[in-house]
Formats: C-alpha cells, sequence, structure tokens
C-alpha cells in the first residue's frame, strides 16, 4: 500500500480547500512543508510567514479569524502549544475563534533535538483549554478529513500531524468523522490496544505476530479526536486487558481510558504505555528514542506478555 | 441608540462627559467594593475623545455593525472606564454598573459578552497581536476601518507586545493605532525605577512605527491627533504615547500607585466626587 507523508496528505487538501474558499489564510512560524509551498506558491497573499513570534502568530489568527477568515497557523509541536497556551486558551478558545493550529513534530519526531522539539507535552497541555478540539493523525484518511472537520466546524482545533510516510489502514478499519476514533478486530477479545497517532501504525505493523505470540486475537481501536475524547464506553466493555499505547508524556488517552473503566466497573485490567518522567536529551533516530521510552515494537511486545501473565 | 456620526463633541463638552464619567466609574467601584480606579481614570479622556469626538464609527444599537471601527482595551483592568462610556452611549442599560463583580453582565475584566466589547482581555500583551490581525484582513480585503488598541505602559513589559510591534510595522498596517497609556505606574512603584521602559518613543520608532506624544488629558491634543491618524492611507501604524496622570482627577489618588487597585469607601467616595464637583452630604441617621 502507498505511503504518504501527513503533512503531504493534509497540506494538499487545505490547499483544495482554500482554493474554494477564500476565507482560508495560513500563518506559518518560519516553518515549512513540501505541499505548503504550493499553497505559498499558488495563493500568496494568503500565506504569510510571519517569523519565529509564536504568541504573536496566535494573536493575529485570532484577529484575523474575528474578521471573518478560517486561520491555519503552522508550526512544530511544542512552540504552538507550551509557548503560546495562554494565547490559544484566551484569543482563539475562550472566543471560540477558527484558527486551527498545525502542530508537526509529535513525540519524538524531532528525535535528534532534545527536549526543546520534542512533542511530548503538549496533549496533555492543549487538553487543558476548554473548547479546544484535539485531533490526532494516525493514517492518510483521518489526516485529510481533519481539514474538513476544522473548516466546517468554525471552531478552534488543535491538529497533530506526523511528518512520517503512513499508508492507509486496510479496510477493516472503521472510519467515521463522527466517532473519532477508527477500531478493527474482534470485539469479543480479551486484549484491547488503544493507540494514538504514529502508536496507530507500531502496533498495526506487529498485530500479526503479537495475535500468534499472546495466544489470542486483538483488538485495536485507534483514537484520533482525543478532545473531547470518543464515546468508547460500549467498546471498552468484555475486553480484560486493555492497553494503552501513546508517544506523550502523561498520556490524556490513558487518563481518559482509565476514567471510562472506572464507570464500566468491570475487572479489568490496563496497562498504559507512555514516554518517561525524564527528559530525553539523547540525539537518536526516532526508533532509537521510542525504543529508549520503551515504545517500540520489541519492548511494547515484552511488556504486554508480562501484563497478560505472559512471562 | 447612538450612532457615530450623531456624536461630535466639542472640546469643553468633551471635557464635561470625561468628568461625568469619572463619577460613573468612582459609583460602580463603590457599589463593587474594590477596583483599578488608578489606571481607569487615567484613560478617561483618551476614550471620551475617541467615542465622542467623532473619531470611531460604531452604532451602539448594533455592536457587531460590520463598518465599525474596532477599538480594544488591552489593559483590561481598566475595563470599568470602558464600561461607563459604552453604558452612556446606551450599549447597555445604565444600571448594569451598579452589579459591577457581582455575577451579571460585567466582570472586572471585559469580555465580548458585552455589547461593544471586541476581544477578552485581563492578561497583558494580547490587544497589539491582535488588532494587528484586525487590521491585516482589513488591508488584505481593502476595508477602510481602523483598529485602535489602548495598552497600559507596564504592559509593554510583554515581549508579545514587540513581536507584534515588529509585525505591524513590517506590514506597513497604516489602519492600525496603538495608544500607550503612559502613567509611569505600575503595581508597586514606577516604571523607570522597576523596569527601564524609556527612550520608549524610540523603541517604536525604531520597531517601524510613526510615534504621537500627547497630553492624555489634553481633548484638545487628542483630537488633532486622531485626525492626523484616521486620515491616513498607507505608511506605518501609528503608536500615541499618551502622558497621563495615574488616578487623573481626584487628587489623592493622583500619580499614588497604591490607588493601581482597591476599595472606595463612603468617606473617600464622597472626598472623591466633591473634587468632581458634586457635593455628597451623609444622613447620620
Amino acid at each position: 500500500m502507498t505511503k504518504i507523508d501527513m503533512r503531504d496528505a493534509f497540506f494538499e487538501r487545505l490547499v483544495d480547500a482554500a482554493r474554494l474558499d477564500k476565507r482560508i489564510i495560513v500563518l506559518s512560524a518560519d516553518h515549512g512543508a513540501f505541499a505548503l509551498k504550493k499553497f505559498e506558491e499558488e495563493m500568496p497573499d494568503r500565506y504569510i510567514n510571519i517569523g519565529i513570534a509564536e504568541q504573536n502568530m496566535v494573536g493575529v489568527a485570532a484577529g484575523l479569524a474575528a474578521s471573518g477568515k478560517i486561520v491555519f497557523i503552522y508550526g512544530i509541536s511544542p512552540f504552538v502549544s507550551l509557548r503560546v497556551l495562554e494565547q490559544l486558551t484566551i484569543d482563539v478558545a475562550a472566543m471560540q475563534l477558527p484558527v486551527n493550529v498545525i502542530s508537526v513534530g509529535a513525540g519524538f519526531t524531532y528525535s535528534t533535538d532534545g527536549p526543546t522539539h520534542q512533542g511530548l507535552q503538549d496533549v496533555s497541555a492543549v487538553a487543558t483549554i476548554p473548547g479546544m478540539t484535539i485531533l490526532n493523525s494516525s493514517d492518510p484518511t483521518n489526516t485529510r478529513a481533519f481539514v474538513e472537520m476544522a473548516i466546517a466546524s468554525k471552531k478552534p482545533h488543535y491538529i497533530r500531524i506526523e511528518k512520517e510516510k503512513f499508508s492507509d489502514f486496510p479496510g477493516g478499519f472503521e472510519f467515521n468523522d463522527n466517532a473519532g476514533y477508527s477500531s478493527f478486530g474482534n470485539r469479543d477479545s480479551k486484549l484491547a490496544i488503544i493507540t494514538t497517532g504514529i502508536t496507530g501504525q507500531i502496533v498495526f505493523s506487529q498485530l500479526e505476530k503479537w495475535t500468534s505470540e499472546f495466544k489470542t486475537s486483538i483488538r485495536l481501536i485507534d483514537v484520533y479526536r482525543i478532545k473531547p475524547f470518543p464515546n468508547l464506553l460500549s467498546e471498552l466493555k468484555g475486553h480484560t486487558h486493555i492497553v494503552v499505547v501513546d508517544e506523550t508524556y502523561k498520556s490524556i488517552v490513558g487518563s481518559n481510558i482509565s476514567s471510562l473503566l472506572l464507570k464500566i466497573n468491570e475487572q479489568q485490567l490496563l496497562l498504559i504505555a507512555d514516554t518517561g518522567e525524564l527528559f530525553q536529551f539523547l540525539g537518536s533516530t526516532r526508533e532509537f528514542m521510542t525504543d529508549f521510552a520503551g515504545l517500540s515494537p520489541v519492548r511494547l511486545e515484552r511488556k504486554i506478555a508480562l501484563f497478560l501473565g505472559q512471562n | 441608540m447612538t450612532k457615530y456620526s450623531e456624536l461630535n463633541l466639542d472640546p469643553m463638552e468633551l471635557t464635561e462627559k470625561s468628568r461625568q464619567i469619572r463619577i460613573d466609574i468612582l459609583k460602580a467601584i463603590h457599589k463593587a467594593g474594590k477596583g483599578h480606579v488608578g489606571g481607569a481614570f487615567s484613560i478617561v479622556e483618551i476614550l471620551v475623545s475617541l467615542y465622542y469626538g467623532n473619531v470611531l464609527k460604531f452604532d451602539s444599537k448594533e455592536p457587531k455593525w460590520e463598518s465599525r471601527d474596532r477599538f480594544i482595551l488591552s489593559k483590561g483592568h481598566a475595563g470599568v472606564a470602558l464600561y461607563a462610556v459604552l453604558a452612556d452611549l446606551d450599549y447597555f442599560p445604565k444600571e448594569e454598573l451598579d452589579f459591577l463583580n457581582k455575577g451579571q453582565l460585567l466582570g472586572e475584566h471585559p469580555d465580548p459578552r458585552i455589547p461593544g466589547v471586541e476581544i477578552v482581555s485581563g492578561s497583558l500583551g494580547h490587544g497589539l497581536p491582535i488588532g494587528s490581525g484586525m487590521a491585516l484582513a482589513d488591508k488584505m480585503d481593502k476595508n477602510s476601518r481602523k483598529t485602535f488598541v489602548l495598552m497600559g505602559d507596564g504592559e509593554c513589559y510583554e515581549g508579545s507586545v514587540w513581536e507584534a510591534a515588529m509585525f505591524a510595522g513590517h506590514h506597513e498596517l497604516h489602519n492600525l493605532c496603538g495608544i500607550v497609556d503612559r502613567n509611569g505606574l505600575i503595581t508597586h512603584g514606577t516604571t523607570e525605577s522597576i523596569n527601564r521602559l524609556e527612550p520608549f518613543a524610540d523603541k517604536w520608532k525604531a520597531f517601524g512605527w510613526e510615534v504621537f506624544e500627547v497630553n492624555a488629558h489634553d481633548v484638545d491634543e487628542l483630537q488633532q491627533t486622531w485626525m492626523q491618524i484616521t486620515s491616513k492611507k498607507s505608511g506605518a501604524p501609528s503608536m500615541v504615547i499618551a502622558n497621563s496622570v495615574k488616578g487623573k482627577g481626584v487628587s489623592f489618588m493622583e500619580n499614588n500607585f497604591n490607588w493601581h487597585h482597591g476599595g472606595i469607601d463612603d468617606t473617600k467616595l464622597a472626598a472623591a466626587l466633591n473634587e468632581l464637583g458634586i457635593k455628597v452630604t451623609h444622613d447620620k441617621n
């Protein structure tokens, strides 16, 4: 199956939308992408490189949006989340303006750049903002759909897009714009794995192997809308072992799942695999970093085996 | 209903209106128990000249009128001054001032639920970036609207102010007018002793702004400045450094940073009103 850079999937769709809707403006904090270049070349009057000034970028976006524009602002994850948390809260969310953050660099994407560039806290931080929808790309289909979802809603969005090349989840996945998640596999299986972002692709690539290793069928639920969190209550019922895999620090998906399990009140076991407590100054490949954080296929396989009591 | 075109007070009338607005502010803060009186009093003539001197285009019956000019009170803690003006212009009933900070329409800091208020403010350093976005949208769409952003001088310690200053200067947002209430005081002392702002005008000039230095309480001077600024069709954004007196109008509040925020009891209210030309007698019974 063809693999596509998630930035291309997103920006190509955004270019299509902007050709038809003159209200769409893109602001970038001096950050580029191949497909975004197309936007800049074709619609130079609606693309502004605002410079390395993210707080101003959010404020300017709010002013544009308050004047009838639909604004997409683009930058590296920590700089368009942590650095601008107050601007996103007050200028955008409190006034429910159509400003959409395109955040690139989820998790260990910028694996050699250290904690300054890692996207580990963004979701937890942005999730504290009332009225902010959070979307997390995990395949080309949902990444493209985010463009239309954001434009149609006219509300604020924080959209995480990957730099990696992904292929679509195969036909078994049920994708529904409104649900906020896709699922694959047997509802009656003992083990359910909840993923978000790149971890959906990592886990999916291992499903066949793990089904054989763990001698159980596996249900995979990929959450692409982290906030508002999808209604997974009925989906979680019946699974005795639930694993959350999330390449963030203090997984918001994990805390939402644990709240739902408390509501279900069955004898279900939960394992949350997210990144560790320490700042990761090591510079290496993303694979090395995810392995170090315990989220590589090998490390996850060991964790899940132990969790299932299969030493 | 008040339309901008119906209001064109002369300087004497603007001065009298400013006196009335100060009285409304005092009474509102007295009823609320406490408030930011010092920074509200320092901007009264600025607001009055903008709203009553045929500068801002607005329609109080239709606060979201498409062609209105935008006024952003970035120093949101002076919200009570804006509320007094908006109430006087019939944006909402004047009685609302009696319920400041009592769970009704008006809170300490403005928000767009309030007719006539454009943005949420309170945290400093937000108004100029947002105003720059509004001015940019108007420039893109070739609208003739103007955007005014009123900031405090202490607010200019915020880095986001200078990010926006650089942006607006670079994009030559001629339709953007910043105003700094240069009263020289922040909550705990003077700007120059705590973290020097001067040479303040030179800083704005260096960022590409056309700078006007005015007496913030001289309505004549203010009116002349607004006229120059609103006639601009291109070029640099405008920055009005409005040299003001915190607590202006009441002698014991003037230039006293202790009046940045606080309560006004009956005795102080009477003394303040007395200075504003209203004799208050207390009923001892």
